[in-house]
């Protein structure tokens, strides 16, 4: 498997995950990169994701893997869609990002927003969910791992992503705040980072 | 300040950013802003304004933007942000482009220019906008009878804008600082294509025109596809739009002369692409853009002569690189099931029109019972499982009998699945019945729009007879086909009506959700326009609102067809015999005839 790491900054931030996906497609396309793709009377490209980033949120650390030959990151880069740049390829044995990762950094920049650092680790943290049957209200305190205030508008967060997973947008609009950014900077399976978890699944 | 992805739906069309867009930083001191009334979706599915944009983009001087009308929620977010309708690229308000261009696709967009002109900050008439604001230019399909909307736009492009825009956005290039009147009289003058309304004095009396003056604008007709501007570049959008995929045109125009089809009327004459062009620009748009899905366009796919040679090239070319074809406005006559091999069996649709050869041969649909059967059990036996199929009510000469026969043919359909299929799958067969809207340039131009009680009485015995056959329907609303009959049959006197819709809450008039007919009907009645005449029958001798455009096509000959019609008798397509519809004697259609029909 080859897995590029990329960022995802603005326009690209604010088309939501399978927008992405398609975006991504074609620019392997454009690249002429060796990929495979699934058989039978609709093939699509075998395209591998690490956990869906929520639309408006940025991020230096996304990753999507796929199957067959690595693609020259600068020749990726000349074709690919603005606000997507690829920044590492790497090739591992076969691994599942989207159900490996178990958190990740948040950097979140809003004047005075260090002023929430008590209030996000508040327990309960009730958020609204909006579902198929309506709106529910769910205790999401479980999921904040840490809050840091790195300095008056600015903001570490360490939230629960992947399968249980709570968006940063969400936290902050239950506040009545509006934050300038939320960049996503690092993930994480269980303490390592995602780039040490890859390495250690290196092939060769 | 609001973060525009929590404040709106779709963030994405609002910021721009494809990939594929041409340099916008180049120098320039000519700024045009190319606009379609409708949303970033549909706008960014047409053909039309993308062949423009880029065409425009490489003209020396010369930058050209865009901007769709936005929805409400975009619409209360500037308000709040206290800002103005700006352009996609560079956020540039639209009232500082030289040049604002309306690409009027549909007459169902006409209320969403007032939306996006008054987002714009900028004054509904010409008149009222004076030398100032840019010049406001109207062009597309509907600019053959933009009537309704003449006080609105300084000048109406009629046609095909490949060869003259370069030379009109030059000449304003070299006369920068020319008063706006001033340029307006220059292009009236120089561009026969051009209309610029203020300068007709059209005399009215109510919705009736007693007096149209001497000359004509004629609509621009590329000459040749092979030489005309095409790009082989396409903007790939980072959300997904109506027509996501690469796009290219096979030919323009259409040879078969049906009667209630302004289409085959203003795109005339047949102009087709080579085909080993074709497959070559096919294969640059696919590995500049990397769609895996192509649609290779025109009026009717079928009568494509060089579609053989193309396929050959094309399909395993397709098969090779895991790209989807697809083969829109089939006719029944031209239909092969080998289209559909190697390609993922999706859903068919036709067009047989109406019920009875009797109204087909009245509408010149020169397709026979045996054509739609034929090719219906083709289909069937390729693996298809799921057609669609398309009707019209309210035709001229229309009787109860043609109506059933919609049905009849529809369980003939049914009971050929039945006998031929090659799929497990059961039949998915469903009928769409829209309202025939007589429009401009066709023989049927003076046809009676049918009272909303005759349509309704159809619709009603269709609707229960395919829901007792378990047949899906689906029909138009009859206000919105009224009203679209009411804008594209009507003259000046529309004109005020259109801004009180507006004022009354009218805008994304296409979108069923957001119509609001009583809008219009209310408007029609506070400024005394009388629908019944502008949809109602006409005379032949009456001057018809939009006498004065030349769209290649003699009037003369629209009266041989209308007589025709009535009398049942057909007309076979002009690569059969030249039906002297007036482009012969203009030059057109002597290099070629058109398309060559299949050999069968």
């Amino acid at each position: 498997m080859i897995i590029y790491k990329y960022i995802k900054m603005y326009p690209a931030n604010l088309a939501g995950h399978v927008d992405t996906l398609r975006t991504l497609m074609r620019t392997f396309r454009r690249a002429k990169a060796d990929v495979t793709y699934s058989q039978g009377y609709n093939p699509h490209m075998d395209l591998y994701f690490s956990p869906a980033l929520g639309l408006g949120c940025e991020s230096t650390c996304e990753y999507v893997g796929t199957k067959g030959k690595s693609c020259d990151l600068d020749k990726l880069n000349s074709v690919s869609a603005p606000g997507i740049r690829f920044v590492e390829c790497i090739e591992t044995e076969d691994v599942n990002l989207a159900a490996a990762v178990t958190s990740a950094d948040y950097i979140v920049k809003g004047k005075g927003v260090a002023d929430l650092h008590t209030r996000l680790q508040s327990q309960p943290f009730n958020i609204v969910q909006s579902g198929k049957d309506g709106d529910k209200i769910k205790d999401v305190s479980a999921r904040i791992f840490s809050v840091t205030v790195v300095d008056a508008d600015t903001l570490k967060l360490n939230l629960a992503c992947g399968n249980d997973n709570v968006r940063p947008d969400k936290l902050f609009s239950t506040l009545n705040f509006e934050p300038d950014s939320i960049v996503k900077t690092e993930m994480f399976v269980g303490n390592e980072t995602v780039d040490c978890y890859l390495n250690s699944h290196k092939l060769n | 300040m609001k973060q525009l992805y929590n404040a709106v739906q779709k963030p994405y069309q609002y910021s721009g950013g494809e990939y594929g867009l041409p340099d916008l930083n180049k120098q320039c001191d000519v700024r045009f802003c190319m606009c379609v009334s409708d949303s970033y979706e549909v706008g960014m599915s047409n053909l039309g304004i993308r062949i423009l944009y880029y065409l425009f983009n490489q003209q020396e001087g010369v930058v050209c933007e865009r901007c769709f009308a936005p929805w409400e929620d975009y619409a209360d977010y500037l308000k709040s942000n206290n800002q103005t309708l700006c352009s996609l690229e560079t956020k540039t308000p639209l009232s500082q482009f030289d040049f604002v261009g309306f690409s009027m696709q549909y007459e169902m967009c006409y209320s969403n220019f007032f939306y996006m002109m008054k987002l714009a900050g900028m004054p509904f008439t010409s008149q009222e906008r004076g030398e100032d604001f840019p010049i406001i230019v109207a062009g597309g399909p509907c600019a053959v009878n933009m009537e309704p909307m003449y006080k609105f736009f300084d000048m109406i492009f009629v046609g095909e804008g490949e060869s003259p825009w370069p030379k009109i956005l030059a000449d304003y290039r070299k006369m920068k600082g020319i008063k706006k009147s001033e340029f307006l009289q220059y292009v009236a003058q120089n561009y026969s294509c051009i209309y610029v309304p203020s300068l007709w004095n059209i005399v009215y009396d109510g919705d009736v025109v007693k007096h149209m003056p001497e000359g004509k604008v004629v609509r621009n007709i590329e000459a040749d596809m092979n030489t005309t501007f095409t790009s082989d570049k396409q903007w790939v959008p980072g959300m997904e739009v109506v027509h996501d995929r690469a796009v290219l045109e096979l030919f323009r125009g259409c040879a078969n002369g049906c009667r209630f089809c302004q289409a085959g009327i203003i795109y005339r004459p047949v102009r087709e692409r080579n085909a080993d062009r074709v497959f070559e620009l096919c294969k640059s748009l696919l590995e500049n853009t990397g769609y895996n899905e192509l649609s290779l366009n025109s009026l009717s796919t079928g009568d494509y002569s060089g579609l053989s040679c193309l396929l050959e090239q094309l399909l395993p070319y397709a098969k090779q690189n895991n790209v989807k074809l697809n083969l829109p406005s089939l006719r029944l006559d031209t239909f092969k099931g080998g289209f559909a091999a190697g390609n993922r069996l999706s859903s068919l649709t036709f067009a047989p029109e109406t019920g009875t050869q009797r109204l087909r041969d009245v509408i010149n649909k020169n397709i026979t019972d045996d054509n739609i059967m034929t090719t219906i059990e083709e289909a069937f036996k390729q693996g298809y499982s799921s057609v669609k199929l398309y009707f019209m009510i309210g035709l001229p000469t229309e009787t109860m009998e043609d109506v059933e026969g919609i049905f009849h043919l529809a369980c003939r359909v049914k009971a050929l699945y039945s006998r031929t299929k090659v799929s497990k799958k059961p039949l998915r067969l469903s009928v769409s019945c829209s309202t025939f809207i007589p429009k401009p340039f066709t023989p049927f131009q003076w046809e009676a729009f049918d009272s909303r009680e005759n349509v309704e009485n159809k619709l009603n015995f269709l609707r229960e007879k395919c829901r007792s056959k378990g047949i899906q329907f689906a029909y138009n609303d009859y206000d919105c086909s009224l009203l679209e009959a009411v804008l594209a049959r009507g003259g000046r006197s529309v004109a005020d009506a259109m801004v009180e819709a507006f004022n009354n809450g009218a805008k994304f008039d296409a979108w069923s959700e957001h119509f609001k007919s009583q809008a219009y009907f209310d408007a029609f009645e506070k400024c005394g326009v009388d629908i019944n005449k502008i949809v109602g029958a006409k005379s032949v001798d009456d001057i018809l609102p939009w006498d004065f455009v030349d769209v290649g096509v003699d009037k003369s000959f629209l009266v041989r067809e209308r007589n025709k019609a009535y009398e049942c008798k057909t007309t076979p397509s002009c690569t059969v015999q030249c039906n002297g519809c007036g482009l012969h004697k203009k030059g057109f259609c002597h290099t070629t005839h058109g398309n060559a029909k299949a050999v069968k």
